[in-house]
């Protein structure tokens, strides 16, 4: 634990800033941002272990047949919630279906809506940030006018009425979750946008005749994209929490798919939920610690990214 | 400031108007019959022309548009329409449910605020500590708790296990209705609720201080020989709530429509309860009503913060 502090610490003043670095690494010869960032990421424990869950579970998911000892879907009525056991491990469920096996397959669910829920808005937020920051006037009112609209109301009462009105799967849940992050995304894209504008290699590719759109793709583009990185991998961690609410309140992926909510949704009962932990535990613990780690994959980043920072 | 909030609210009606055509429209694209969802089992008999005369009654017959400006209609004479399931006004059913969740929002937000606040305050007094890393640390793992899974714990821990806390409800039934059974049966929710903000406030607090501790003034005050504590907590403190009490105001109206889950947990009669049993029944001037409700508190929230940063901050001119 003590060592973890350590490490933790010195990252952070290294964030903060506000003292100066006291070591300075011998560098032989000129290191690229993204390879100074992968070294920044790699010293917050914290994030190089949550990165390293993700990729495990990225695993489990993909080799989710392979690895689950029985068919997720399969129902024994003979073995209707028994526990634990050498047969099933994490015992079965309501219908007699292994909850080992679907605890694998439910990986399936949260990282697809985690990465794709994430990365549309993150896509939609970077073009509709970078057209309001760069062209900016009326057209950057309207875009912020529809933010404002979006980021003020109630979200997760419209998430679950357009998820009444779409019907429950994966795709809907991943189109409407998106549909209420981008402006989170947009917000970042247009703020970051403006103050690149302000930068003189802005000033020297326009000085040297560069348009509008080249301005926007060659330059401003990349500068905004570590920052996005981060809100990305905030708004995924968002997404899984949220596709996870919903199939718990039975309106996410449709029965008899197995995801991690929906097996909490058994909980609602006070006898599974008293008598039965093996069937509500394992998916709670799965969402909790997959979000975990990707928000500590945030925190590193945000970190490794950090322009200000001094290596 | 007066004539700003006047302006403000008025450039907010079409605002609202908008958002409710919007919701009106999805809420009628809802699949299944809102008819089948009211019926008792002898009706389903029932000839077409009783259920098309049926249909008529509760206006489900005129297009989208004709439905859309009679509920204008109504709205203007303070009216939200008439449940199609409970066959209660809207606005009697909302104003029994609203004060559960203002009661549990509220309760959660202190607490949140009590516990969030001080340790924010401590971290950065006490920046680049072990108190600092292990403070956000622990708010990190308070927001990647889903809180289902931490009010499902909660139930099993306190009330199955321990027999602590009653597992949900208002108030023991069948029992004359006491304070301390009330507070009972509120602070597992709540505290769920809390959970969940802490962090988020102990982050905005850790900063928004760190921010104002490096102002002039506080040298000055140092200077002068004020004694730390009133440093910290009048000059220093004091600034550094104005963004926060901003950001919460913000807040509040997606937090009294987002009690959805903890309500469902802890069988808490509230708003949000109420909006699930709308969208699954089909109970268009229930869904709506709500949605109007939450609509006009955003609005009026927003405003709110905006005219209390002013009045915290005189720098800020309305």
């Amino acid at each position: 634990m003590s060592n973890q502090h350590d490490n933790v610490i010195g990252d952070e003043q290294a964030l903060d800033g506000d003292r100066p670095r006291t070591s300075v690494e011998p560098s032989a010869r000129i290191q690229s941002p993204s390879r100074i960032a992968w070294r920044r990421f790699r010293r917050h424990r914290l994030a190089f272990g949550g990165l390293i869950f993700v990729g495990i579970v990225f695993l489990i998911a993909l080799a989710a047949p392979w690895l689950a000892p029985a068919d997720p879907n399969q129902i024994d009525l003979r073995a209707l919630r028994v526990g634990p056991s050498s047969e099933h491990w994490l015992g079965t469920d309501s219908a007699g279906r292994d909850v080992l096996s679907r605890l694998l397959y439910g990986a399936r669910v949260s990282l697809t809506v985690g990465v794709a829920a994430a990365a549309s808005a993150a896509v939609l937020g970077l073009l509709l940030g970078l057209i309001a920051g760069v062209l900016g006037g009326w057209i950057d009112s309207i875009i912020m006018r529809f933010v404002d609209v979006f980021l003020s109301f109630p979200s997760l009462m419209l998430i679950l009425l357009l998820v009444a009105v779409l019907g429950p799967s994966v795709m809907t849940i991943v189109v409407v979750i998106a549909l209420f992050e981008w402006p989170t995304a947009c917000r970042i894209v247009r703020q970051m946008t403006l103050s690149v504008k302000e930068t003189d290699f802005v000033l020297a590719a326009r000085a040297t005749g560069s348009g509008r759109i080249r301005i926007m793709l060659k330059h401003v583009a990349p500068s905004v994209i570590a920052p996005l990185t981060v809100v990305g991998s905030l708004l995924s961690a968002q997404a899984i929490l949220l596709e996870a609410a919903l199939s718990f309140l039975g309106l996410g992926v449709k029965q008899p798919q197995a995801s991690w909510g929906g097996m909490l949704e058994e909980a609602k009962s006070l006898t599974i939920l008293e008598d039965m932990p093996w069937m509500w535990i394992p998916p709670g613990l799965a969402i909790a610690l997959t979000v975990l780690a990707i928000n500590f994959i945030g925190d590193g980043l945000r970190d490794a990214l950090d322009p200000r920072q001094q290596m | 400031m007066v004539r700003y909030a006047i302006r403000r609210l008025l450039v907010a009606i079409p605002v609202l108007f908008g958002i409710l055509l919007v919701s009106f429209i999805i809420t009628r694209m809802l699949p299944g019959d809102p008819l089948l969802m009211t019926m008792s089992i002898e009706e389903f008999d029932a000839s077409e022309a009783y259920l098309d005369q049926r249909r008529d009654a509760l206006g489900l017959n005129d297009s989208i548009p004709e439905q859309y400006v009679a509920w204008v209609g109504e709205v203007a004479q303070g009216n939200l329409g008439t449940s199609f399931q409970r066959r209660a006004p809207v606005t009697e059913l909302i104003a029994d449910r609203i004060g559960p969740t203002v009661l549990l929002t509220a309760t959660g937000v202190s607490i949140a605020l009590l516990i969030g606040v001080p340790i924010g305050v401590f971290a950065a007094l006490r920046q680049n500590t072990w108190f600092d890393y292990s403070s956000s640390a622990v708010s990190m793992v308070a927001i990647s708790i889903p809180n289902f899974f931490l009010g499902l714990m909660a139930i099993y821990v306190f009330s199955l296990r321990l027999g602590w806390f009653p597992s949900g409800g208002l108030r023991t039934l069948g029992v004359e209705s006491s304070f301390i059974d009330s507070v009972k049966h509120l602070i597992m929710p709540a505290g769920v609720l809390s959970a969940v903000l802490i962090g988020p406030y102990v982050r905005y607090t850790r900063q928004s201080m760190l921010d104002v501790l490096k102002q002039d003034y506080i040298t000055t005050a140092v200077a002068k020989g004020v004694r730390p504590f009133s440093i910290v907590i009048g000059h220093g403190l004091r600034n550094a709530l104005i963004p926060l009490i901003t950001v919460v105001a913000i807040q509040i109206p997606a937090l009294l429509a987002g009690t959805v889950i903890i309500e469902t947990i802890f069988t808490w009669p509230g708003m949000g309860q109420l909006v699930l049993e709308g969208i699954t029944g089909r109970d268009y001037p229930i869904i709506i009503g709500v949605v109007m409700v939450s609509a006009v508190l955003v609005l009026v929230f927003n405003l709110v913060a905006d005219m209390l940063a002013a009045v915290l901050d005189p720098r800020i001119r309305l």
